[in-house]
């Protein structure tokens, strides 16, 4: 493999002093909503309250870069935004993810209504939860802006693409391999592109499309690396995704973190936004070759929690 | 923010909207908010393909369905958005900038209008409905009034409904604030004693 590129020393440095003060936060923010309609997702030996503060801690982390790559401040206000919108992505990803198939389709329906007339349908404390998340941050914003309406959108549509590739596998098992993994790589891109775009955009109104254009690619370079490291969890649970089809996956990763790195480097302009964020995503990189391995050598499931 | 055993006039508000529509139905209230503005994207002269950082007109062949996937609609391009213009549909840099009277349609009404009314809330939910009363007695408010019957009037039946609907949950929305904000004050009286 080349020699991997972890951006400069005081953008890593940068990264850990935020990464702390942030694990910290999230537990302000999101400890008095959790306790007050959910608190069931803490209980026990909270392991899914941990996983969904660690996501939180992430998603400012990367609001943080964002943000200043877009030539803003990020704020108190800009912080707690940027951790509802981890915790939303957190409990919206659950009702996907972990309550079966039925629920992922009824889950599915209700939020395209919400999107479409405003209206949700609350059935349990976490889905309560989620809906006061959200209009906390609808609160937050002009969430009628066109740019941040359609990021909304495109990533619940992403989500939803994902979903059904998941639960109708013949939709793409028809398809030859070269076009399947196609269809496989653009969702994978799609959904953390979308994702970060409209954590960007609700951090900041007027985002340059340069800007935009870059972060989608590191939006979606964050995904690859996700699934990388969530490869043997999604196959034990039937999962197919672009990095769990490869032959050579770890090999791959390499080639598009390198791609996908030299084209943030050339699109956004020196300072501590873009420091910040190839510190974030080095060390992501680094830490999810670190999973995929731990979990071959010793199995694991997606609840399992990494830095 | 929450706080411990209790809630943000947002939280309640956003919450007690959700309860009137589960126990009353909309009753002609259709749309809360409407996020989802695929038709009025559909209509935008641009797209911006995120994922190749490149800028196509509407009806762009070049636009493949991959790169639609990751596309946004655009209803002007500002003198600050450098970004690649596709060599087959070539969007020109004298077009970007003249469409600026026929910008996206903002549609800031709604979420203006209720969180301008939780704001109202906020400051006066005790008391909104004296001073209306009492407003209604000024010079101004008594014009008002006049203009506000003449427009009553003028409503067709489904428009009446939706309005008569919607005050009658405004109503019920203040009402439901009002016992929250008891409770809140109730339960912060038991923990200072």
């Amino acid at each position: 493999m080349a020699r991997l590129s972890t951006g400069d020393a005081a953008g890593a440095l940068r990264l850990e002093e935020l990464a702390r003060r942030y694990r910290g936060e999230v537990k302000e923010v999101l400890g008095p909503l959790v306790r007050a309609y959910c608190p069931a997702l803490a209980a026990g030996d909270g392991q899914e309250y941990r996983k969904m503060l660690e996501l939180s801690a992430k998603m400012a982390l990367v609001g943080h870069a964002c943000t200043e790559v877009a030539g803003e401040q990020f704020d108190a206000s800009r912080q707690r935004l940027a951790i509802l919108f981890g915790g939303c992505c957190f409990l919206a990803d659950s009702f996907l993810d972990d309550f079966g198939d039925v629920a992922a389709r009824d889950y599915l329906a209700r939020f395209e209504r919400l999107l479409a007339s405003g209206w949700f349908e609350i059935r349990t404390p976490r889905e309560r939860l989620f809906y006061v998340i959200v209009a906390l941050m609808f609160a937050e914003r002009d969430v009628l802006a066109p740019l941040l309406r359609q990021a909304i959108l495109a990533l619940q549509t992403a989500q939803a693409e994902d979903v059904m590739l998941r639960l109708e596998p013949a939709r793409v098992a028809e398809l030859s391999r070269r076009r399947r993994l196609a269809v496989l790589r653009r969702s994978t891109r799609n959904r953390s592109g979308h994702a970060i775009l409209a954590l960007t955009i609700f951090l900041v109104q007027n985002v340059a499309l340069a800007y935009l254009a870059a972060l989608f690619t590191a939006g979606a370079l964050i995904m690859f690396i996700d699934d990388h490291g969530d490869c043997h969890a999604d196959r034990k649970e039937g999962r197919v995704t672009y990095m769990n089809r490869l032959r050579d996956p770890e090999r791959a990763l390499g080639r598009i973190y390198r791609q996908h790195r030299s084209r943030l480097e050339a699109a956004l302009a020196a300072g501590p936004g873009r420091s910040l964020l190839l510190a974030f995503l080095a060390r992501y990189y680094v830490t999810r070759l670190e999973k995929h391995r731990v979990q071959r050598r010793r199995g694991g499931a997606a609840w399992d929690i990494y830095e | 923010m929450s706080e411990e055993g209790g809630h943000t006039l947002v939280e309640r508000t956003a919450l007690a909207l959700q309860d009137l529509y589960r126990e009353r139905g909309h009753g002609g209230w259709n749309t809360l908010i409407r996020i989802d503005n695929r038709a009025e994207a559909a209509a935008a002269p641009y797209r911006f393909d995120a994922a190749h950082g490149m800028l196509h007109r509407r009806d762009c062949r070049a636009l493949s369905e991959d790169a639609r996937s990751a596309s946004y609609a655009l209803w002007r391009i500002g003198p600050e958005d450098r970004i690649k213009g596709c060599k087959r549909c070539m969007p020109m840099p004298e077009e970007r900038t003249r469409n600026e009277e026929q910008a996206a349609p903002q549609a800031k009404a709604g979420p203006d209008l209720l969180f301008g009314l939780v704001s109202i809330l906020d400051q006066f939910g005790g008391v909104l409905q004296e001073r209306g009363k009492d407003y209604r007695k000024t010079e101004e408010g008594r014009k008002i009034g006049a203009e506000m019957a003449r427009f009553y009037q003028a409503l067709g039946q489904r428009e009446k409904r939706i309005l008569d609907t919607a005050l009658a949950s405004l109503e019920l929305l203040i009402g439901r604030v009002r016992e929250a904000e008891e409770q809140m004050k109730g339960r912060r009286g038991q923990g200072n004693g």
